[in-house]
């Protein structure tokens, strides 16, 4: 699998579409602390900018990651690993630490630009280091892989560029299908569950627990790290297996 | 005779369709293995079932003498090429860079990446894309690929389609080459068969799913005999001085006939003209492969 590894990144580092979103993400992360600086309402302070591109990430994660992922399908290079003797376990594997590896760097950039601007334009600097923003940090690594492992997972069964609009939109279905059962159920412990389970609702809970400057509930603070540690195994299992029974172009 | 590559009862059925059903073939080692078949016959179901891209729904296969169902069929086909269907490149790299690409999956070093791009004719494309490339030289740089993992065995499937006549030759230079000089086993696909017939060694015919035939070279020239086709104002008399040279023919028509066996050319004319029989026409000919391969279709479709 470390072949394969070294072919994924070395591809990826010498994609220009890599580098430009690696700009795009630090420069719209400027840009939100600069406009919060000067805007005339209460300013934030630098913790609430760390996570400010959260919600941005899985479209950052279709631009780059997931395109090079159906890239090997759609020019068919997936076939030349196959053929000499890689297992689809590993291809499967290789693009998945890749994946994860994009989208943590892209997350990691957000987190500095806005954690470094924010300190220095808006101050707040020391609450970065507080046990919710920790936390909440914490969190959002792990429901960047949670994304990861589900936009992997789709982009390897449908395998082509619809594949990786399908991956993007598809948190958003959930949310909203969630958002309808919520509204139309109206219980309490549902609620609860559903902004752990679903990623969407899962990141606005942090978002929002970032912004309030406190630990969620007893509940919230266990079940939406393990709602994304069960994305981050259960499908990649389930993908291997699929993907060892599938025929290919 | 050692194979590299057998089947046994392979069938790949898609729903109620059967694109392969029973095929068995048997490639030996050092040989060019032509596959021959029409669009749709299975040559591109096989050769994607043996690289491993696609699965069969019965049957089983083996590569250096590894069945499909052993975990070391991953081991056998590191030794293996392929270019299936259209060649599997990078679009947005050049040639240098995209063999580089592939000697990162096989963990190999750079060093042999001039040397193969050298091979392939593909050397002096300097910074140009591969999604710029003709469509000859993006089959080169297909083959190019197959061939970094320096394969005991190539499986290319329709490697001259598109190509311009140059592109042909080129190709079938460097698979020749490969052949004799590397002693590598070539399992190849076409439908250009007077093509292929300057290749192969030994042949596999399929039809709709079904292997009909197996062959090789040799036995391809015996069956595709050379004839002397013969048109005279009168078969009678040619018949009876054919009979007296103890010649194998076949009367054609009233005025044609066909003769099989070596004769010489003068004393048939002369003696023909002794008997008062004229000569119109006589004109040496050989059946092709791709007419044997019509009638053993045709023969099949009956």
């Amino acid at each position: 699998m470390t072949r394969l590894l070294s072919e994924g990144f070395a591809k990826t580092i010498k994609s220009m579409r890599f580098w430009v979103v690696t700009g795009m993400i630090a420069a719209f992360t400027l840009l939100v602390v600069i406009l919060e600086k000067c805007s005339d309402v209460i300013h934030e302070e630098a913790s609430q900018m760390i996570l400010s591109m959260l919600s941005m990430q899985p479209l950052f994660m279709a631009i780059v990651p997931a395109m090079l992922l159906v890239r090997d399908f759609t020019q068919y290079t997936v076939r030349n690993k196959i053929i000499c003797g890689h297992t689809r376990t590993g291809i499967y594997l290789a693009h998945l630490v890749m994946f994860d590896a994009v989208s943590l760097f892209y997350h990691t950039v957000s987190i500095l630009v806005g954690g470094c601007a924010g300190a220095l334009l808006l101050g707040g600097g020391n609450d970065i280091t507080s046990k919710w923003s920790l936390y909440y940090i914490g969190v959002s690594y792990l429901l960047i892989l949670a994304y990861a492992s589900m936009t992997v997972f789709i982009c390897m069964i449908v395998r082509g560029i619809s594949g990786v609009i399908i991956a993007y939109i598809f948190n958003s279905i959930l949310a909203m299908f969630g958002g309808l059962a919520i509204f139309l159920i109206k219980d309490a412990g549902l609620i609860r569950l559903m902004s752990c389970v679903l990623l969407d609702m899962q990141t606005s809970e942090v978002l929002e627990g970032m912004n309030e400057s406190k630990l969620p509930g007893c509940f919230k603070m266990y079940g939406m790290p393990l709602a994304s540690l069960a994305y981050i195994v259960v499908l990649p299992i389930i993908g291997i297996r699929l993907f060892k029974k599938t025929d290919l172009k | 005779m050692e194979y590299i590559i057998q089947t046994e009862g392979l069938c790949k059925y898609y729903k109620k369709f059967k694109a392969l059903d029973g095929v068995e073939i048997h490639v030996p080692k050092g040989a060019i293995y032509g596959f021959v078949g029409r669009n749709g016959a299975g040559k591109t179901t096989l050769i994607r079932i043996l690289s491993g891209v696609a699965f069969p729904t019965k049957g089983t296969f083996e590569i250096r003498g590894v069945k499909n169902t052993d975990d070391k069929i991953h081991e056998a086909r590191s030794r293996m090429g392929a270019v299936v269907e259209t060649p599997s490149i990078y679009l947005d790299m050049t040639a240098e860079q995209n063999i580089k690409q592939q000697c990162r999956v096989l963990g190999k070093d750079f060093s042999c990446v001039n040397g193969i791009l050298e091979l392939v004719g593909l050397a002096k494309t300097g910074k140009k894309l591969a999604k710029d490339f003709s469509l000859g030289m993006r089959q080169r740089l297909g083959i190019a690929f197959s061939l970094v993992n320096d394969p005991e065995f190539l499986i290319l499937d329709e490697p001259i389609n598109g190509l311009d006549p140059q592109g042909i030759i080129e190709v079938r230079n460097l698979l020749t080459k490969l052949n004799s000089e590397r002693g590598m086993t070539i399992l190849i696909s076409s439908h250009i068969l007077d093509e292929l017939s300057k290749l192969a060694t030994h042949y596999g015919f399929i039809e709709k799913g079904h292997i009909l035939r197996e062959m090789s070279a040799e036995e391809i020239e015996h069956v595709c005999r050379h004839m002397t086709r013969v048109t005279v104002n009168d078969t009678g008399i040619l018949s009876s001085v054919l009979d007296g040279m103890n010649a194998d023919y076949k009367i054609i028509s009233a005025t044609e006939a066909e003769i099989y066996s070596d004769i010489a050319v003068t004393p048939l004319v002369l003696a023909l003209h002794e008997k008062g029989c004229e000569v119109h026409k006589m004109n040496e000919s050989h059946e092709s492969l791709e007419s044997f391969f019509i009638n053993m279709v045709g023969g099949a479709e009956k």
